[in-house]
């Protein structure tokens, strides 16, 4: 005999239950992704004026790239355009905590860094901002990953990580790809 | 085989097959998602 409709409900009952399990337990993965390995999404909400950042404040050329504070605080300053990054070398060290962060004064873009969960939008009038460790050194590529134009195929930045002991600011606390 | 008797003898066997290749297919799916998840997610380090 056919299944009944009492054995359809069963197993489709069965079958939610086995859903719900599934969910729970890809639920309960990410939880503990960002409890114990502090994996979570970058989430800052901080205003900026696409139409002025060049002008005035951290955005202006002169401060992008990275930078070391008096704290021992690393980050770095980008600023993604329409087709470039500016600056397309950055240097973070190894091991270390580094804050990125990103500013647009012109359409969305997206930037990942090859081979890490570093991974953020950037929106006209937000910064953007992610703190991470790379842990392995070497030149990782930073494409913008979301379509911004023409020219976005050709929109993308290295990012150079160094050996901490390789890592050394200058008397202003800036280290650069050209000072190597 | 009147066409009803042949519709009841396919019922038969067919829920079982459809279970069968959604448990295969959620399965597979579940072990990928972890593989992805303990061997490219986890080792790839803190972000936030």
């Amino acid at each position: 005999m056919a299944l009944g409709e009492e054995a359809i409900v069963r197993s489709e009952l069965r079958w939610a239950a086995v859903s719900i399990g599934v969910v729970s337990v890809i639920m309960l993965a990410l939880i503990y992704a960002g409890l114990v390995h502090h994996i979570n999404p970058p989430s800052n909400i901080e205003p900026i004026d696409p139409k002025t950042l060049h002008l005035s404040g951290e955005f202006t050329e002169s401060n992008l790239g990275t930078r070391v504070s008096a704290d021992g605080q690393v980050t770095s300053r980008i600023v993604a355009t329409q087709f470039t990054f500016q600056p397309r070398c950055i240097v973070v060290p190894a091991n270390q905590r580094v804050t990125l962060r990103f500013a647009t004064p012109d359409v969305i873009h997206g930037i990942l860094v090859t081979g890490t969960n570093v991974n953020t939008m950037i929106v006209p009038g937000y910064v953007s901002q992610v703190h991470t460790v790379f842990t392995r050194t070497g030149e990782l590529l930073m494409p913008c990953h979301e379509y911004c134009g023409l020219g976005h195929s050709e929109m993308f930045a290295k990012l150079r990580v160094v050996p901490p002991e390789q890592f050394k600011p200058d008397a202003q606390g800036r280290v650069s790809c050209d000072a190597r | 085989m009147t066409p009803d008797e042949e519709l009841e003898r396919a019922m038969r066997e067919v829920p079982r097959g459809a279970l069968a290749l959604a448990a295969l297919s959620v399965g597979v799916l579940l072990v990928a998602w972890f593989l992805v998840y303990l061997l490219v997610f986890l080792p790839r380090g803190m972000v936030s």
